[in-house]
């Protein structure tokens, strides 16, 4: 026997076994695999307690309805969120309290906040809630609660029931929330400012531009500070 | 198999490390990476999805390339029972992305098309070599 021959590595082996067991087994693990996913994970709708948000809203001397900051600071942030977004809420729980500190209240900056409601109907529903905060001052309270309260996309998250409890948690009244929501008008003008935003070159939130340069979606949690 | 279990697992490594990394999969032209990647289906039990992902399909690769380098027989049915087992999952998945989340990513796609081709073709191993 030559090296060459001693060293071949052996043939594949016929398998002896039937297939269909094996067959059986793997397509049965991987359903209960889908059934425990089904089961777990995803919106868990939006029943429950509100839950309140981890920062205080900003200083209510610098609101002015969706804006926060003053009017002469010498730059304007623009941040086009759609409160169905996961990111969005990442960019307003966690990095929007920092800018609001750190640039907003010292009168560096202000931030403007603009609707891109593109997930869905709920996402349409609680931005014209949002905006019926505004009269009373409580935009950005109602803002921050909404982000903490996400539950999944047009699940139920952000249904009339639920944004009318949102409300009550952001000290919105009820009725002017539920007017809202069937004014026409408010909706067309969370739509218009969404097609504005694509007009702009918007095409997924959160994207924030400010008179510093703009940051799409896919690079806001990288360039923001943490 | 061994090929498509490489590739599965490179994505799936980048879709875990961007979901680890607090960052954003870049999708280039295309849209709809970072709607699926932060969706509430992104996650199982806290674990990352892409994070099974990866440890399926180093699975796969690992009994590819046994049955390859070992022509361990036990291998390859590993590797057909991993990728029959994974296809319900991925089905599902696409079925989110495509009905409830609504936008479609391209790396996922592209993994479960490298498991289905990898699946696929340990089923033609194995029926051509069944009695």
């Amino acid at each position: 026997m030559t090296r060459r021959q001693r060293t071949k590595r052996p043939p594949h082996r016929t398998p002896k076994r039937s297939i269909l067991p094996l067959t059986l087994a793997a397509l049965v693990l991987g359903v209960v695999g889908v059934i425990a996913f089904a089961a777990v994970a995803g919106p868990r709708g939006g029943g429950g307690d509100v839950r309140a948000a981890a920062h205080a809203p900003p200083p209510t001397a610098l609101v002015e309805g969706r804006t926060v900051g003053r009017a002469d600071a010498p730059v304007t942030i623009e941040i086009w969120s759609d409160f169905q977004c996961p990111a969005c809420a990442i960019l307003a729980l966690e990095i929007e309290p920092r800018l609001i500190t750190d640039y907003v209240v010292p009168g560096t900056a202000r931030l403007v906040y603009r609707d891109f409601a593109f997930l869905g109907e709920e996402s349409l529903s609680a931005a014209v809630a949002a905006r019926s905060a505004e009269a009373s001052g409580r935009f950005w309270a109602y803002h921050d609660l909404l982000f903490a309260n996400q539950a999944g996309e047009n699940r139920g998250g952000f249904d009339e029931e639920r944004l009318l409890d949102i409300a009550d948690a952001a000290g919105v009244p009820r009725e002017t929330v539920a007017a809202a929501l069937v004014d026409p008008l408010l909706r067309g003008a969370v739509r218009d400012e969404t097609v504005e935003g694509r007009g702009l070159g918007v095409d997924s939130t959160p994207t924030s531009s400010s008179t510093a340069g703009r940051s799409g979606a896919c690079h806001s949690n990288r360039t923001w500070p943490r | 198999m061994a090929l498509t279990g490489a590739t599965a697992s490179v994505i799936a490594a980048y879709l875990t490390w961007t979901k680890l990394a607090g960052a954003l999969p870049a999708c280039g032209p295309l849209e709809g990476c970072e709607q699926v990647a932060t969706s509430t289906y992104a996650e199982f039990l806290g674990i990352p999805v892409a994070l099974l992902g990866l440890d399926g399909s180093r699975l796969t690769l690992g009994a590819a390339l046994a049955w390859w380098r070992r022509r361990s027989e036990f291998a390859l049915w590993i590797a057909y029972g991993l990728g029959l087992a994974s296809l319900p999952v991925l089905l599902w998945l696409t079925y989110l992305e495509l009905f409830v989340i609504g936008a479609v990513c391209v790396w996922c796609v592209a993994y479960a098309m490298a498991v289905v081709i990898g699946w696929l073709a340990s089923l033609l191993v194995l029926k051509g070599s069944t009695p």
